[in-house]
């Protein structure tokens, strides 16, 4: 038996809007969302958002630690519609070959007696404003997460090439 | 391009195996570690896999407390690497950049004047290694010293389109101290209709 195991990989061949994996069997202990992304928005920098089961409700919080150049910056949001999947990733104002990546740990996925909680890390060096973000979100939600669904936050398209593999993780 | 390991060779079909493939590890006792691709469609053939992860626990010579461990990609050392860090040491936190430089960083590593015994620990994610992209690399580091040290996180760009097939840590103008292990993971992607 594979203690990881790769569940699907979604390598976008066309601009995409969002990216959805279903029907994510609980046969895991963890899960962790690991992305290669770049967004179309025609300004700079776009982060990715993140949300479980198809709840659009005001469940979500985070908290991210961040790096931007030689500012360290720090904050927290409540009561959001979304959580974080990565921090700032690069857009079609950066040269066309940047790509942004990062991971997401989503624990203890299936157990529907706690609320989610999960971290990420992610980082892109686009020329003008490189970032590196730690962070984590909460879903108020005891529910066992089937679904995920991962969009650019200001509401443009993953660029092609994005890349999104979940994989799954066994306990003993 | 191999045939991923999670695919029969004989049959073609997929199967459930390990999506992270332990490819090789290293215990040295000199400045550089390198991991190169065997280009045979076996385990260490690079090519097959989406993304690639480096665990290590390292420690060194260097004369002082603490020093850097560099990564170079491809034996690449021009300035083809830009970075983006941010570390915190006691109540200090602190980031930077640095554009169009020789190296990645994969992290901090304790230098010989540390408490005996103390070492580093990082680790290294290197995404989408065969694309046409520039290469994203993602470091976390542990320079732990008993109430000194750092943490620190590094967001690394390769700025080239070539696939990586080679891998070479070193530590800054040091020997890595022996107890040093690294260790380099593949990690497939599963392509699903």
């Amino acid at each position: 038996m594979a203690v990881i195991e790769a569940i699907a990989t979604t390598y976008l061949e066309a601009d995409a809007a969002s990216v959805t994996f279903s029907s994510i069997p609980a046969t895991y202990e963890h899960l962790q969302l690991r992305t290669n992304i770049r967004t179309a928005r025609a300004s700079a920098l776009e982060p990715t958002a993140i949300r479980f089961n198809g709840d659009t409700g005001s469940n979500y919080a985070s908290h991210r630690l961040i790096g931007q150049s030689s500012t360290p910056l720090a904050g927290r949001e409540t009561s959001q519609t979304r959580a974080y999947a990565t921090g700032q990733m690069p857009t079609a104002t950066a040269e066309r070959s940047f790509y942004g990546s990062g991971y997401v740990d989503i624990l203890d996925y299936a157990n529907t007696n706690k609320n989610t909680t999960i971290l990420f890390l992610s980082g892109e060096n686009e020329a003008t404003y490189p970032y590196v973000t730690f962070g984590s979100a909460l879903w108020d939600a005891t529910a066992a997460v089937a679904t995920i669904l991962l969009y650019p936050l200001h509401g443009s398209n993953f660029a092609r090439g994005s890349e999104f593999t979940l994989y799954g993780l066994k306990s003993s | 391009m191999a045939l991923p390991a999670y695919i029969d060779a004989s049959t073609g079909a997929i199967t459930d195996g390990e999506a992270w493939v332990a490819i090789a590890s290293a215990e040295p006792d000199s400045a550089n570690v390198q991991f190169v691709s065997t280009d045979d469609g076996q385990v260490g053939d690079f090519s097959q896999y989406m993304d690639l992860k480096i665990v290590g626990y390292v420690r060194s010579l260097y004369s002082g407390v603490s020093t850097s461990l560099y990564l170079n990609l491809n034996n690449d050392t021009g300035s083809n690497y830009a970075q983006q860090y941010l570390y915190g040491s006691g109540a200090a936190v602190a980031s930077g950049s640095v554009a169009s430089t020789t190296y990645a960083y994969a992290g901090w590593i304790a230098g010989n004047t540390a408490t005996a015994n103390i070492f580093s620990a990082f680790t290294v994610d290197l995404f989408d290694i065969n694309s046409g992209k520039y290469k994203s690399v993602i470091a976390q580091s542990a320079d732990d010293r008993d109430g000194a040290g750092y943490v620190a996180l590094f967001a690394n760009t390769w700025q080239s389109q070539a696939a990586i097939t080679e891998i070479d840590l070193t530590g800054v103008g040091v020997t890595l101290l022996a107890g040093t292990r690294i260790d380099l993971f593949g990690v497939l992607p599963r392509m699903v209709a």
